[in-house]
């Protein structure tokens, strides 16, 4: 029992390590990075992004949920002010501190359809890919079914079915988004899997689990890695696709893509209220792409060789 | 087969009662109710529904749409031609103007074109769309009163296809086809807006592959006129292009469903909006299984399209 423990520990913190070993060359990673500003702009967006996400609600300016009656029929749908940089909802909410707290509920659902969608992903696509035969075709065979629908079209489906509201919309969403990892995963095994050293592991008699953990996983897992932080940027704008279809967030939850709903009635007299939660929409998710993108290149062999060989001045 | 599976399976994770609903809500008399549950099948059990969904979805038996109180197909056939346009039109805007500008991005690379196009790409995958819809609409209808912001316009007077742009074309109704083309232009720049860098993208890098390959070397050294090089070059290249193509054509039908509410566009988006508003299973099931089709067909044709393309290619 104690040891199943530590090993499970060491498994972790092995695939920690991994993910850090991924970049062999700490310097040259930060040079790639220092060289093209488009990253390290994506990486400032994406760190802004998290960083609001958890202290957002703290540091908002005025309360983003709670409507003061006292003064309703003064501060409601003022235009963009010092005192109020968005403007204001009907209810006289600084639309500010509301752009703010939605950070923190995209912020959520991002992770919560990663963390259900990318270890399913790991797991079915390290299966199908390693074992292959009829495990591999009643694996690949059920993602074909999914990845038939277009993506949102089908989140819309099951989130429409489930019932409009925030659980509905990340559960619709993860049920959608593993098939694509599972795919990735399994590609990238499949030539993982013929290489010397899984020979020598298997001819070693180390353990199944030991080889799929230790040695497929880590090595296959950079492509994902870039595929996962470029999703961050995508469930954000499906979920508030949703949102704004009238699925997902419910008032007076304040979402980007369902505030960008709600202005629509005042728009385009109260311009600001629709324009500025989605303006934080596009940001963030262009933050994510790009630093998908930059990544993409760390990572990619290839780029770093090129780079060695032009010699870093 | 496996697409309505999963489309039944989808909306039979129902909470709620809906037969409750489409009886007419909380007050609802229990033998109407009741009525509803037996023309909806709800009564038998899940595997016995399934296996009656399948059957009558295959008879062409779409169930009838509580909401409208018509069958679905008949509901579908009237809003489907107006997001196949736009769909359509959308996509043809994107390859228009991707595929050259791609081109250019990669004859010209690292000019400052290059950098536009990706630009242009990251913003197209990033904006929302329905953002990018209203704010459209702000500048082009409210600002500047160019350009009609809802709507279809008024229907061409003979209706061949249901396509209104094609429709009056075929009419020879100038009128109505520069009606239809104003409506059109709004929501198709947008939607098209949201693949148009991302296929710039692939055009690029599929040309600069292709160009760094050695045939492309011995094209050039053969010392073959521009014409026949250049027809090398997007011969090689056109698999990738189209592959993206296809892929994004499921992205415009995402993309439609969602801004036509934005556009008071009569396709199927709006009326799967509304379905999602009155818990309308059959008329989501309906929608949801008619995308699917189209985008399956889209990927058999573009499968079709690789076997042509390139002969090595066996379907």
């Amino acid at each position: 029992m104690m040891l199943k423990k530590i090993n499970g520990a060491l498994l972790k913190s092995n695939a920690l390590r991994s993910v850090g070993s991924l970049v062999h060359d700490w310097g040259l990673a930060f040079e790639v990075v220092k060289r093209s500003p488009l990253t390290t702009a994506g990486l400032i967006i994406v760190a802004a992004f998290t960083v609001l996400g958890i202290i957002g609600p703290y540091i908002a300016p005025y309360n983003p949920i709670e409507i003061d009656f006292s003064t309703v029929a003064l501060k409601r749908l003022q235009p963009p002010s010092l005192q109020h940089p968005f403007g204001t909802d009907e209810y006289g909410r600084d639309l500010f501190s509301r752009v703010l707290a939605g950070a923190r509920v995209s912020l959520m659902v991002s992770l919560v359809v990663m963390s259900i969608t990318v270890p399913i992903g790991l797991v079915l696509g390290l299966i199908a890919g390693y074992y292959g035969g009829v495990i591999d075709e009643i694996i690949m065979r059920v993602t074909d079914v999914f990845l038939s629908f277009p993506g949102l079209v089908l989140a819309i489906a099951f989130s429409a079915t489930l019932g409009a509201g925030l659980f509905s919309a990340m559960l619709a969403l993860s049920i959608v988004w593993w098939p694509s990892y599972v795919r990735v995963v399994r590609a990238q095994v499949l030539v993982v899997r013929e290489q010397l050293f899984i020979e020598a592991a298997k001819a070693m008699g180390v353990s199944t689990r030991r080889i799929l953990f230790k040695h497929i996983l880590p090595n296959s897992i950079t492509p994902l890695l870039v595929l996962v932080t470029l999703d961050f940027g995508s469930v954000i704008l499906a979920s508030s696709a949703l949102s704004f279809i009238g699925l997902g967030a419910q008032p007076p939850t304040p979402e980007w893509g369902r505030l960008v709903a709600d202005g629509r009635r005042w728009f385009p007299e109260k311009w600001w209220y629709s324009f500025f939660p989605g303006l934080a929409i596009l940001i963030t998710v262009l933050g994510f792409n790009v630093l998908g993108d930059g990544l993409r290149d760390i990572l990619d062999p290839r780029f770093r060789r090129r780079l060695e060989f032009r010699g870093v001045e | 087969m496996g697409v309505i599976v999963l489309t039944f399976v989808v909306s039979h994770v129902i909470p709620a009662d809906p037969a409750r609903l489409w009886a007419g809500g909380v007050k609802a008399r229990p033998e109407v109710i009741e009525l509803m549950r037996e023309k909806y099948h709800l009564n038998l059990p899940i595997h016995e529904q399934l296996a009656l969904y399948i059957r009558d979805v295959f008879m062409g038996n779409w169930r009838d749409s509580p909401m409208t109180r018509r069958p679905v197909l008949v509901d579908l056939a009237e809003y489907f031609p107006a997001t196949a346009e736009l769909a359509i039109v959308a996509g043809l805007i994107q390859v228009a103007l991707g595929v050259p500008l791609g081109l250019l991005a990669a004859l010209k690379r690292d000019t400052l074109l290059d950098h536009l196009v990706r630009v242009l790409a990251l913003i197209g995958v990033s904006a929302p769309a329905f953002w990018l819809a209203i704010t459209l609409q702000w500048v082009f209808y409210y600002s500047l009163g160019l350009l009609p912001a809802t709507g279809r316009g008024i229907p061409p007077p003979q209706t061949y296809t249901g396509l209104y742009v094609l429709d009056s074309l075929l009419a020879g109704n100038w009128n109505a086809l520069t009606i239809s083309l104003r409506h059109m232009a709004l929501p198709s720049l947008t939607l098209a807006f949201t693949g148009l860098g991302v296929i710039a993208r692939v055009v690029r890098n599929t040309t600069l592959d292709v160009l760094s390959s050695e045939f492309m070397d011995f094209a050039e050294a053969r010392g073959l006129n521009s014409f026949k090089f250049y027809r090398h070059l997007i011969k090689n290249s056109s698999i990738p292009i189209i592959t993206i193509a296809g892929l994004q054509f499921g992205m415009l039908l995402s993309g439609a469903i969602v801004i036509e509410t934005v556009f008071s566009w009569p396709g199927i988006g709006l009326y799967t909006v509304s379905a999602i508003n009155s818990l309308d299973y059959p008329a989501i099931m309906g929608s949801t299984l008619l995308i699917s089709l189209v985008f399956i067909a889209v990927n058999f044709a573009v499968d079709i399209a690789y076997a042509i393309i390139d002969p090595r290619v066996r379907l």
